[in-house]
């Protein structure tokens, strides 16, 4: 168990390393963020004299190793547009992050996965069908034209919801449904997928023979050995949580990090990007980690290190 | 302008004047004034006046802080006025061609119940602030380098002296970069720290700055001119236009920015809407690189140039509320406006001197970046279309950023020259001069022909004296070509 | 998850074909209509230039933002123009094959890649392992903005690279998915015999492992064929997509987004083309798996 824990950690350390590393070289040699926070008029003695000051025009290993070193320290760097402290300014806009995106999860998952079950339940009876096509309707719709048409209904003609912006509850509602209708969707399918496969299985075949009841059947039997990929997707999703609403934050004015990944790359305000890859690495791997040992937990075969005979 | 009467919802091009109300009125009890909500495309980084001087900043700078010298803008119907008005000084007066003697209002209050000194204004001009080898605010050198000193003369007496004799002095001073800051605050937040909690003379106090999301400014009712007309005034980040369009329609924003003409229909179907635009003092050029393949024979690139309709271009794209210039040529500039250039379109003309000068069909490609500037995209592929249409063989390949459009191989990429103040010093030589980045980047020119003269005169000249426009220097590397200034 | 008693099935899996073809007989009215659409679309693709009156690129500054001939427009632009003026159905035509092209090719390298590195993962185990899944978290964590923008920046807007950068999209859940199921599947009775018989790992995975894996991963690619389309979309929203001049359905509804209260049919005629092609694609996928599946009743 220890063993398995330490490489499974291994993984998630070598992962976020890479990642950073990527980032690191690709923003750098793509753009330079003095002339880009700067302006294209600025003049070249002032875009030098910045990119001085921030050690742009070291070479890039040494930037690199200057960087780790920083964060030894507990230092992630400052924000190239207003020298505010990178690490503060994500972390400002994390729980507006987290007030759009937790719920958008909870819809997700509420409608996603009853959906799916109901429908593999009802295979090929019209519920069956037009469950699946509204989860693919959910996900096929861009998720800014969504957006826009929501806007366009509810706010401008209507009136009951706000456009954009983050000041109250009801601002969230037209945000989280255009991103639950498309998670809703995705993770509906993915179930009902899992499901039939499941319910095609032997041994529920062979529980149906002995007469168990078909709810005990599907709640017992079913439902268990479908949580198994159910979980690995749900897993992804938290994954994603911090930055994966990038249109949709930007159509509503959502004042979370994906938008601000947004802005910081355009600009290559490299710490901040950095402080967010960071973060998203590090959240997906936690979540991954963590689907692993539910793995252990809800499938006994896989907790076994060495290959056995079957 | 009427205070709450009705709440007329405006869309703005740009606007040059803060919310200020004519009429001085004693707001004892109840506050009617109304709170405004403008959406705007991007917030600026930073407050600290002049190291934002894009459109992005000023718009909100504008209302924060002052000049010694207001430019009348709206004293010209178009809003490009360039008249001089008295604002933070009551007076000024010139002892010869380098010197200047400023008399401030009195009784002129900062947000912080200072009252402005000689003191403030000799700390915003001071020796390594805007001027000065290592001075904090980069593109101060464009405005201030001809600076010698500043100095108090009394409590309410400012001169400044300038190395050479300059005759755009007062125009300097009533310029973006001219915003006169307090210094008690200044120094004790540094310019970090002043950015974040700007204090100044203006109209609107700062009350909270979220970064990228809104600015929140407070009626400073001490303010000089008299009491503003809104009660608080908050610029939101709402980077979509459709968004922006939708609060506009739906009541939630008074004021948004950034719309391009295309939309102006749609949203004046709103009641109380009103679309306004102004004709920006800034000019979207082609830039071309003469070391590029293709690319180093004059005529092909006076063919790109004449191959361009640039009417069609304003009147399709813009709808006819861009203009397109006179090259860097503009009538606020006044006495130094040049009449009758133009920008010719001549696809024949070019078709034959792509012939003379022997084209052969390379290709030649146009770097463009998705959002320079409102339809800069569109634009391009159509002037792709036309360089086709007299037989170049053009492509159009986007970039991200300028780092990518200006590497290697560069042949056509894009640019905008905004004129700092209406003079050519101002606008073509801050861009294109020694100073200016194509001369820096690219090195020395091959045959500098700069006439010193030109830098700073000490009575205004008559351009037209001077043969054609003056020659900052010879295409070494690279040359322009205007294309329209643009209603933003 | 596949038992012993499917090693009889499983060798005799040509029935699974055989009951593929019996079921195209058979097949529900609702199938068919998707599958006529698919094919609507693929001969679009095909015969392009054809049927478009206009290139794709012809612009016409008089003629900007027209309506369609039922709302007031000429037939000559039967759906339409956009903001420069060129003809909006000969553009859709054109999308179609290009978002199609596109999201085929970058659906197909994506499989295949991920297929392989799954395979290469579960049969070497060990530090190879270990590596490949570490790649997989490392495609899992990084957001796809920062890959395509890399894309972008360094190789420019060709169009056969954003084809290869579409292909890295989606390969992780494949190599999980075949890594997983081939680990499962190389334990069980008939593999595990099979080996000893003497067979090449090779053979062992492409003609026993494989099939039964199929019905998953064609699962997968009917699920990730449209993600491809959705996620072109969504980087041109952000200006990451098909650049211009080329065009693409998530192109034209990326930049007719701001004309949908004013020309909205810039934006929504491609719109229907993306949802349509989706559904059908998955009504279609589901159906093909359920047939194919011999594990389904």
């Amino acid at each position: 168990m220890l063993r398995f824990l330490a490489t499974k950690l291994l993984r998630a350390l070598a992962t976020v390393v890479l990642v950073v590393t990527f980032a690191f070289v690709v923003l750098r040699v793509s753009g330079d963020p003095a002339m880009l926070i700067m302006g294209a008029e600025a003049p070249p003695d002032a875009v030098a004299a910045f990119r001085t000051a921030w050690g742009l025009d070291e070479p890039l290993w040494r930037q690199y190793i200057d960087y780790f070193a920083a964060i030894a320290e507990g230092n992630l760097g400052q924000s190239m547009r207003d020298r505010r402290p990178a690490l503060q300014i994500v972390l400002d806009r994390l729980p507006d992050t987290l007030w759009l995106m937790v719920p958008a999860l909870l819809v997700k998952l509420l409608i996603g996965i009853p959906a799916g079950i109901y429908a593999a339940l009802h295979r090929d009876t019209w519920v069956d069908r037009a469950t699946m096509a509204f989860s693919v309707a959910g996900y096929s719709v861009p998720n800014f034209v969504l957006g826009l048409l929501l806007i366009l209904l509810f706010a401008v003609n209507l009136r009951w919801l706000p456009s954009s912006g983050s000041e109250t509850g009801w601002h969230a509602v037209l945000p989280v449904i255009v991103l639950g209708t498309a998670g809703a969707g995705i993770l509906a399918r993915f179930t009902r997928s899992t499901m039939l496969e499941v319910l095609g299985q032997p041994y529920v075949r062979t529980a149906v023979a002995k007469g168990v009841a078909w709810h005990r059947v599907v709640n017992w039997h079913a439902l268990p050995n479908a949580a198994i990929p159910t979980v690995t997707v749900i897993g992804f999703m938290i994954g994603s949580l911090i930055a994966g609403a990038v249109v949709t934050e930007s159509v509503f004015a959502w004042p979370g990090v994906g938008r601000q990944l947004v802005i910081a790359v355009s600009q290559r305000d490299l710490a901040v990007v950095q402080v967010i890859l960071l973060l998203v690495a590090a959240s997906m791997t936690v979540s991954n980690l963590t689907v692993d040992l539910l793995y252990g937990w809800l499938d006994p075969r896989v907790r076994t290190v060495a290959p056995k005979e079957g | 302008m009427t205070l709450n009467k009705t709440r007329r919802r405006l869309i703005a091009g740009t606007l040059a004047a803060p919310f200020v109300s004519r009429i001085s009125l004693a707001f004892a009890q109840s506050d009617r004034r109304p709170s405004l909500t403008v959406a705007v495309a991007d917030l600026p980084p930073t407050l600290e006046p002049a190291l934002e001087l894009s459109n992005v900043g000023t718009r909100i700078t504008y209302s924060v802080f002052d000049t010694l010298i207001r430019r009348d803008f709206l004293g010209s119907p178009d809003g490009g006025g360039s008249a001089l008005k008295p604002h933070l000084a009551a007076s000024w007066q010139r002892n010869g061609a380098q010197e200047l003697v400023v008399e401030l209002r009195r009784g002129v209050k900062f947000h912080n119940g200072d009252e402005l000194t000689a003191d403030d204004v000799v700390f915003t001009f001071a020796h390594g602030r805007l001027w000065g080898e290592k001075r904090t605010i980069p593109e101060g050198a464009a405005y201030f380098s001809v600076l010698e000193g500043v100095e108090a003369l009394d409590r309410y007496r400012v001169r400044f002296r300038t190395r050479v004799p300059d005759v755009l002095l007062e125009h300097r001073l009533s310029s973006w970069a001219s915003w006169i800051v307090n210094r008690r605050a200044y120094e004790a937040e540094g310019i970090d720290g002043f950015g974040q909690r700007p204090v100044g003379t203006g109209p609107y106090r700062a009350r909270r700055l979220a970064r990228d999301q809104a600015y929140e400014f407070e009626a400073f009712d001490e303010y000089f001119m008299g009491p503003p007309a809104a009660r608080t005034v908050t610029f939101r980040s709402i980077p979509q236009l459709a968004t922006r369009m939708a609060g506009l329609a739906s009541g939630e924003f008074d004021l948004i920015t950034n719309v391009p003409p295309d939309q102006i229909q749609t949203i004046e179907r709103g009641r109380d809407v009103e679309a306004r635009s102004v004709v920006l003092a800034n000019s979207h050029v082609l830039v071309f690189d003469e070391r590029g393949p293709a690319m180093g024979d004059k005529r092909v690139r006076r063919a790109l140039s004449l191959a361009i309709d640039r009417q069609a271009l304003v009147d399709g794209l813009w709808l006819g509320r861009a203009k397109v210039p006179a090259s860097h040529n503009y009538p606020e500039y006044g006495a130094m406006f040049v009449e009758g250039r133009q920008l010719r379109y001549d696809p024949a003309q070019a078709r034959q001197l792509l012939r003379e000068a022997g084209y052969s069909g390379e290709r030649i490609v146009y770097r463009a970046a998705p959002n320079y500037y409102t339809r800069s995209l569109e634009a391009a592929q159509v002037m792709v279309e036309m360089w086709k249409a007299v037989g170049i063989n053009a492509a159009l390949q986007v970039v991200e950023n300028f780092t990518q459009m200006r590497g290697a191989g560069q042949q056509i990429g894009q640019w905008s020259n905004s004129t700092r103040f209406p003079d050519p010093l101002g606008a073509v030589w801050v861009a294109w001069g020694p100073a200016g980045e194509p001369q820096r980047r690219n090195g020395r020119p091959r045959t500098p022909s700069t006439r010193p003269a030109v830098r700073s005169s000490a009575r205004p000249i008559r351009r037209g004296a001077n043969s054609s426009s003056p020659r900052c220097w010879t295409p070494g590397k690279t040359s322009a070509r205007a294309r329209s200034s643009t209603s933003r | 998850m596949v038992g012993i008693g499917d090693a009889v099935e499983t060798a005799a899996r040509p029935s699974g074909w055989r009951r593929l073809r019996r079921g195209l007989a058979a097949c529900p009215p609702l199938v068919s209509a998707c599958a006529l659409w698919l094919a609507v679309a693929v001969g679009v693709a095909l015969v392009t230039e054809l049927i478009s009156p206009y290139h794709y690129a012809q612009i016409d500054l008089r003629a900007r933002l027209q309506p369609p001939v039922l709302l007031g427009g000429e037939w000559r632009h039967a759906l339409g123009t956009d903001e420069l003026g060129r003809d909006v159905m000969s553009r859709l035509f054109y999308s179609i094959r290009m978002s199609l092209l596109v999201a085929l090719l970058g659906t197909a390298i994506g499989a295949v890649l991920g297929t392989m590195l799954g395979f290469l993962a579960a049969h070497f185990r060990g530090w190879i392992d270990d590596l490949i899944m570490v790649l997989v978290d490392f495609q899992a964590s990084m957001p796809f903005i920062i890959i395509a923008l890399s894309v972008l920046a360094f190789f420019g807007s060709s169009l056969t690279l954003f084809i290869a950068l579409m292909g890295l999209f989606g390969w992780e859940r494949y190599a999980r998915l075949v890594r997983g199921m081939t680990l499962s599947a190389k334990e069980h009775g008939y593999a595990v015999a099979i080996r000893q018989l003497g067979a090449s790992p090779w053979r062992v995975y492409s003609r026993h492992i494989l099939p039964n894996i199929a019905s998953a991963l064609i699962v997968n690619v009917t699920l990730n064929f449209p993600e491809h389309i959705i996620l072109e979309t969504g980087l041109s929203f952000l200006g990451l997509g098909v650049q211009p001049p080329l065009t693409s359905l998530g192109n034209m509804v990326g930049y007719g987004r701001e004309y949908l209260q004013s020309a909205w049919w810039i934006a929504v005629f491609p719109g229907i083309a993306i949802v349509l092609t989706t559904l059908s694609m998955s009504i279609v996928g589901d159906w093909i798996r359920d047939r194919l599946d011999p594990t389904l009743r």
